[in-house]
């Protein structure tokens, strides 16, 4: 029955192959042999040793505080640290042409680093739960909370080597290593928590029931499916050749963690861990949308051009990768930021102040294309320019801060056309129906709508080639069809004939 | 559609200051072996990498057969194979694994995938080795490994890059075996490399390439006949052999190619119209003349690399 199933393939046929290739790889690696010993010799060590001294439910609570810190070490430090080198390896030993080459995508190669660090993460904590009944079975711990925790280190540790991988893309090693120590810092806070949780597994719980527990949790889950996707969609679009477009799914990311967030905000609850997570993701995505090229490859239209009319108008308007439809996107998808903020006003005191916060963003988003544009630099160095037109303006808004402070003159006024600016002051202390606050909400507001201009001028000079590209890619599906539907008459006249 | 395996035309490619290819136009004929030849960042991996669709040129276009690599790359990807100058193998993995990873890769299933492996296998000869570890292989073993890779998708063209240097002479021949027998199972092979007279061998025509412009297409022959300096005569003498380096300096035709123990490699700028015996007469009779104590005096069938390198300074002259 099985074999009727599968047909001509094995069962590992179905699973993707660099995650059959990392298992075989690593199970191997004296990396993870030495792991595993070695935290079977600490779980054996502290559990006899709790064993033989506990007299009381106290004493084993302080051998759950520790034992809760090794699995956190373990799921949430070193395996992200694992993943911090997985694509920057094969970057090293140049391996990522050959696989390109394969019928295998940058997706579905991160995918799989990714999902096999997983495993081998799994594969320990697995080796882990004979502990865990042990414990039951002194008594003292509620298996049921014991799982509860497990599984949400286990969920820290799928977004947190999701981090690690997208991370691993980066060449420099400096800039890796300086996010390792961002990455440590964030860990004992974790592993912070995470202690004091093992004295308390209640405590996990009891904070998410104070809001609604059956919505919370689907919608936390939830949540890590967009975020963790976006993570991996970076990765993949770092190693990915030009004709894969890695632009429009990071959208729909966005799109998806935005409506979630909708949902959250609607229903009031942990808004403080959605929004950090949304926020995040507003920043990565809309910054990718304003500062990539479009990509001169009539393959990338293919997709879009099969839904026809409506795949070409939202296409153009909206999904196309590159700057001149990012734009738009990054327009619709502050809009929208106000209109739900306007909209779900459940009693928010500072409605202007973010107004003005969300306008300044859109302003530091669109001004540096802008420039881009107006003073035609080099296409290839985009994010480099973009980061350094951002750099400036923030340095002229600290430097009239500054200034301000030791002399009774309002400085940071004169950079009222500056969205930068206006941000960084909406940040800090600019209070609303003040003189200041108009002065840069009108400021922002005019550069906001003279660089979304000159974006629009320059896409409308874009149009031809933009139409070129997609005529080719209308051939080629056509192409396609015509192969497809002669395919299909020999395959029907072959039996006919026969 | 082009009847051509590989069509070129105009490619260009540019990184920042350094322009990698300039206008660079060829073709090759299905089932041929070419090899392409250019001093190192002369453009050789560049051009190869465009081929293959791991770059894109800035202006121009590459069909790969008939199918254009901005238009098809998923497509063209299937019909080519591609060897880098490195190896790619993975630690903690032996050679069956590696291969059958790939395999998978390019989504070989069950039996087809088994049987693939082992006419690979078969081919570059490397069944003895299936079980050991893949950082443990020779340069040579594992060249055939990274061969045996680049065949799983049983490819109609296969791009090797510098697949013979780092290779002693055995393994040079061995290379040089698979790749007759790839032509004959109807490859077409365009094979780069930095040891000509290998090529020269192998390859039914050359591409020569400098600053990533091409300076030659033709085969062996052709390049060394269109050499500027015809001729390259070897003169052994008794003694010291200053006497002789002093009369090839104010000789005007003869230029001096290397220095030996003994005597000097020379060449001997001919003109139209006479027979080659007719100038190695001359010499030979100009230099005992001059009191030059010969002993050994005979034509050298001109180097390819010497063409190159001659071909080379008439371009920078030019």
């Amino acid at each position: 029955m099985l074999k009727k199933l599968l047909g001509k393939r094995e069962i590992s046929d179905w699973i993707n192959p660099v995650i059959v290739k990392e298992l075989r790889q690593s199970v191997r690696s004296r990396q993870f042999v030495s792991m595993f010993v070695i935290v079977q010799i600490i779980m054996i060590l502290f559990v006899t040793f709790g064993l033989a001294t506990a007299t009381g439910t106290r004493d084993m609570e302080g051998m759950s505080a520790l034992f809760w810190t090794i699995i956190s070490i373990y799921l949430l430090m070193i395996l992200p640290l694992m993943g911090l080198n997985a694509l920057a390896r094969e970057f090293d030993d140049a391996r990522l042409d050959l696989l390109q080459l394969t019928s295998l995508n940058a997706r579905g190669i991160v995918f799989g680093k990714w999902l096999s660090l997983n495993i081998q993460g799994w594969l320990v904590v697995l080796s882990l739960l004979p502990y865990i009944a042990l414990r039951y079975f002194v008594g003292a711990v509620n298996p049921l909370h014991d799982l509860a925790a497990l599984g949400w280190i286990l969920y820290g540790s799928l977004i947190c080597t999701g981090g690690a991988i997208c991370v691993s893309v980066v060449h420099s090693k400096v800039l890796r290593i300086l996010m390792i120590i961002v990455g440590i810092i964030a860990f004992f806070v974790a592993v912070n928590i995470m202690a004091v949780a093992g004295l308390n597994p209640d405590d996990i719980l009891s904070y998410l029931e104070t809001t609604n527990l059956w919505v919370s949790i689907p919608l936390i889950l939830l949540l890590s499916v967009p975020i963790g996707g976006l993570f991996l969609e970076f990765a993949s679009a770092r190693i990915s050749p030009m004709a894969e477009n890695h632009e429009t799914p990071k959208r729909f990311y966005l799109l998806a963690i935005f409506g979630l967030w909708g949902i959250a905000y609607y229903v009031d609850i942990v808004q403080e861990l959605y929004l950090a997570g949304v926020f995040m993701a507003m920043i990565a995505v809309t910054i990718s949308c304003v500062v990539n090229e479009p990509i001169a490859l009539p393959g990338i239209y293919r997709p879009f051009l099969r839904f026809g009319g409506i795949g070409k108008f939202l296409g153009r308007m909206f999904l196309y990768p590159g700057w001149p439809a990012g734009s738009n996107f990054v327009v619709a998808v502050c809009g929208l930021t106000i209109g739900i903020l306007l909209l779900l006003d459940n009693g928010l005191n500072d409605i202007e102040l973010v107004l003005l916060q969300v306008i300044c963003a859109l302003g530091s988003l669109l001004l540096p294309r802008a420039i881009i544009i107006l003073f035609k630099m080099r296409n290839n160095s985009g994010m480099r320019l973009f980061m350094l037109i951002q750099l400036v303006a923030i340095c002229l808004t600290v430097l009239a801060m500054l200034v301000e402070e030791t002399r009774d003159w309002p400085y940071t006024n004169i950079l009222f056309f500056v969205p930068q600016a206006g941000l960084l002051c909406a940040i800090g202390s600019i209070e609303p129906e003040t003189s200041k606050y108009m002065l840069f909400l009108i400021g922002s507001i005019v550069t906001t709508a003279i660089s979304y201009m000159v974006i629009l001028f320059a896409t409308w000079r874009l149009q031809e080639p933009q139409k070129i590209l997609e005529d080719q890619a209308t051939q080629i599906l056509e192409k396609q069809k015509a192969a497809k539907a002669q395919a299909l008459a020999a395959q029907s006249s072959a039996p006919a004939e026969a | 559609m082009s009847d051509m395996m590989i069509k070129v035309e105009n490619i260009q490619r540019r990184f920042r200051n350094v322009q990698a290819v300039a206008d660079l136009s060829f073709s090759v004929e299905p089932n041929r072996v070419v090899g392409f030849i250019g001093a190192n960042g002369a453009g050789k991996t560049t051009t190869m990498r465009m081929l293959v669709t791991l770059d894109n040129p800035d202006h121009g276009r590459i069909e790969m057969a008939g199918m254009d690599t901005l238009a098809n790359p998923r497509e063209v990807r299937q019909l080519v194979g591609w060897m880098p100058d490195h190896f790619g193998t993975y630690p903690n993995m032996d050679v069956l694994e590696y291969l059958d990873f790939f395999a998978r890769a390019y989504h070989l299933h069950g039996a087809k995938r088994k049987s693939r492996i082992d006419d690979v296998m078969d081919f570059t000869d490397l069944n003895r080795l299936a079980e050991r570890p893949c950082e443990k292989l020779s340069k040579g073993e594992k060249q055939r490994l990274c061969l045996g890779r680049t065949l799983l998708s049983d490819p109609e063209i296969l791009i090797l890059d510098e697949p013979a240097a780092g290779l002693d002479p055995k393994a040079r021949q061995e290379f040089k075996r698979l790749v007759r027998q790839l032509k004959q199972m109807g490859k077409t092979l365009f094979i780069s490399s930095h040891i000509l007279s290998e090529l020269g061998e192998m390859c039914d025509s050359l591409l020569f390439i400098d600053a990533g412009r091409l300076v030659h297409h033709g085969d062996a022959d052709s390049l060394t006949e269109n050499s500027i300096e015809g001729m390259v005569v070897r003169i052994l003498t008794h003694g010291a052999p200053e006497h002789l380096l002093q009369w090839i300096e104010q000789h005007p035709h003869l230029t001096l190619r290397e220095k030996l123990p003994k005597g000097a490699s020379v060449a001997y700028l001919v003109e139209d119209g006479q027979p080659i015996e007719h100038y190695l007469n001359e010499l030979l009779r100009a230099m005992i003349k001059h009191g030059i104590e010969v002993y050994d005096f005979h034509r050298e069938p001109k180097r390819l690399e010497d063409a190159f390198i001659d071909m080379l300074r008439d371009t920078n002259v030019n």
